[in-house]
């Protein structure tokens, strides 16, 4: 599991598909007030080139698609792919997430919705949810400060612009920084994984050194070894080297098998097979709350790539409420009366 | 039997007396007057009544103190209730216009408001083509909306021009030097 040039060779790839033939996607969640979501799907691309089994999120026949060709102010053409659907509640998107056969099924997504009564106002949230792949891993806020975060978060689109703007110098060293603490995040969660995965594969068998609690306390010499051995990981790790320098050995003989599957299975959630697209979510009424990136229009804004849910769950929130009209008038009329009855009660004493 | 003739002789008396007070009664002159004034008076007094009984009704809570403080009491919850609540929510808002950041409007804007387009521009021949060939009421509001918008902002932009004679004179400078030009050509 040689992370940096796998790394490198998957950037490539997806690069490549996506100049390819995978189209620009931008998912939009409409939220009602009675619960029930208008989904659309926004896919752009410069060849008529749609394939459905390519689609980000589930899709099937029962979606309104339109097809148009548009111009630009240069007279470029663009396709463009729409396609709605109106869920009548949360668990329908949560069932066609279910049964997804989509190019991102192998992810496991799902939404919320929740309506609250707070009399004067009705508050409403609605989150979409991508369960995270590593059970031990660390969280990215732990390795990013604040100003990192938040370009770590940023669609391409706002980092190029970054990137080229008279600040360049300053988002070119952060985009290294970032890079830099990212490549040690991905190790150290990754390390954390291969533990408790290799701990759940021997069971009752790991007995001393080879506890989770043991492995865990040593966690920190794993990821040394591994980062200091990061350009010829594979051939060492096959050969068994690096096993053998973190267990003995004889652990190293004994545990083999267990200790393949354990890489394999973290070489799998590392390098998910999964498509990114940006999700865009409308709410109802006032806005009052989101951690999604927003424009001074309230247009709410995540990019989703799969970094952003390897050890946390990914959530896209946001919260809006309504007033309550009748429950102003109610309040204001009853306010009056007891004002009223005070007033009453003092004129009559005079 | 004295005593009984004494009594019948005053009773006579009596009689008499309210027989000629019958016989010269006063002349009473604006009887209508009399009466409306006396009716007025009436209705006054009984409106005075009434009203009274209503206001003691509604506000009769006011006179038995547990019932009094309960809705004082409640007033105050709801004001606080409401005064915390609206706080909170402004606090949150303010908050989310820290967090706006620049997004290139380009693409991630997504779907148009209208699903279907109602208007494809080609911008190389500059013609609008409409599609499916009808328009939705909320489509042609829109229209009118921008036409009108079009039009105030034309007529301001006159009234502007006619309000700086040296606008107007470069004005008119500028298109007199653009139709020489077209002359020429």
């Amino acid at each position: 599991m040689n992370i940096k040039p796998l790394k490198v060779a998957v950037i490539i790839i997806l690069a490549l598909i996506t100049s390819c033939d995978e189209p620009e996607t931008v998912v939009t969640d409409i939220v009602h007030t009675d619960g029930s979501v208008t989904r659309r799907i926004e896919m752009k691309n410069t060849e008529n080139k749609f394939n459905i089994h390519k689609i980000q999120v589930p899709f099937d026949s029962t979606w309104i698609v339109k097809d148009s060709l548009e111009f630009n102010k240069k007279g470029d053409t663009t396709w463009v792919k729409r396609a709605e659907k109106l869920y009548h509640n949360f668990d329908e998107i949560n069932m066609s997430y279910r049964s997804d056969s989509g190019c991102n099924k192998t992810v496991s997504r799902r939404s919320e919705f929740i309506k609250r009564f707070r009399w004067f106002n009705t508050e409403y949230r609605f989150a979409e949810i991508i369960e995270r792949e590593f059970k031990h891993g660390y969280p990215v806020s732990d390795f990013l400060n604040k100003e990192e975060l938040q370009y770590f978060y940023s669609p391409n689109t706002v980092m190029d612009k970054l990137v080229n703007s008279p600040d360049s110098l300053k988002y070119k060293a952060i985009k290294d920084t970032i890079s830099s603490k990212t490549d040690r995040w991905t190790y150290k969660s990754a390390m954390a994984e291969w533990i408790g995965d290799f701990s759940t594969l021997t069971g009752d068998k790991a007995t001393g050194d080879m506890t989770f609690d043991a492995l865990k306390a040593r966690e920190g010499e794993l990821v040394k070894i591994s980062m200091q051995n990061s350009n010829h990981f594979d051939s060492l790790w096959s050969n068994g080297i690096i096993l053998k320098e973190f267990i003995g050995e004889s652990n190293a003989i004994k545990y083999k098998t267990e200790a393949d599957s354990a890489i394999t299975l973290v070489s799998k959630k590392l390098f998910v097979d999964f498509h990114g697209y940006s999700v865009r979510i409308i709410m109802p009424g006032k806005l009052i709350g989101t951690n999604g990136l927003m424009d001074s229009t309230n247009v709410l804004l995540w990019p989703v790539k799969s970094e952003y849910f390897l050890t946390r769950p990914y959530e896209m929130w946001a919260e809006s409420k309504e007033p309550n009209k009748w429950a102003w008038i109610v309040s204001g009329i009853f306010l009056l009366f007891v004002l009223a009855g005070i007033i009453f009660k003092s004129i009559k004493k005079g | 039997m004295k005593d009984i003739s004494e009594m019948n002789s005053e009773s006579n008396k009596y009689e008499r007396i309210t027989d000629i007070l019958k016989k010269s009664r006063p002349v009473l002159t604006g009887s209508e007057a009399i009466e409306e004034n006396v009716m007025e008076r009436i209705r006054v007094r009984r409106k005075a009544t009434e009203s009274y009984n209503f206001l003691d009704h509604l506000f009769g809570w006011v006179y038995i103190g547990w019932v009094r403080s309960g809705l004082v009491a409640a007033s105050v919850i709801i004001i606080a209730f409401f005064v915390v609540q609206q706080s909170i929510i402004l606090k949150r808002i303010n908050n989310l216009e820290r967090q706006e950041i620049p997004i290139n409007p380009s693409f991630v804007k997504g779907v148009h408001d209208v699903f279907e387009p109602a208007f494809m521009l080609d911008t190389r021949s500059g013609k609008f083509s409409l599609k499916g060939g009808t328009l939705s009421d909320r489509q042609l509001k829109l229209l009118e909306k921008s036409i009108n918008d079009l039009q105030t902002s034309y007529s301001n932009l006159i009234k502007l021009i006619e309000d700086n004679p040296e606008l107007k004179q470069y004005l008119e400078n500028k298109l007199s030097e653009k139709d020489k030009k077209k002359i020429n050509l």
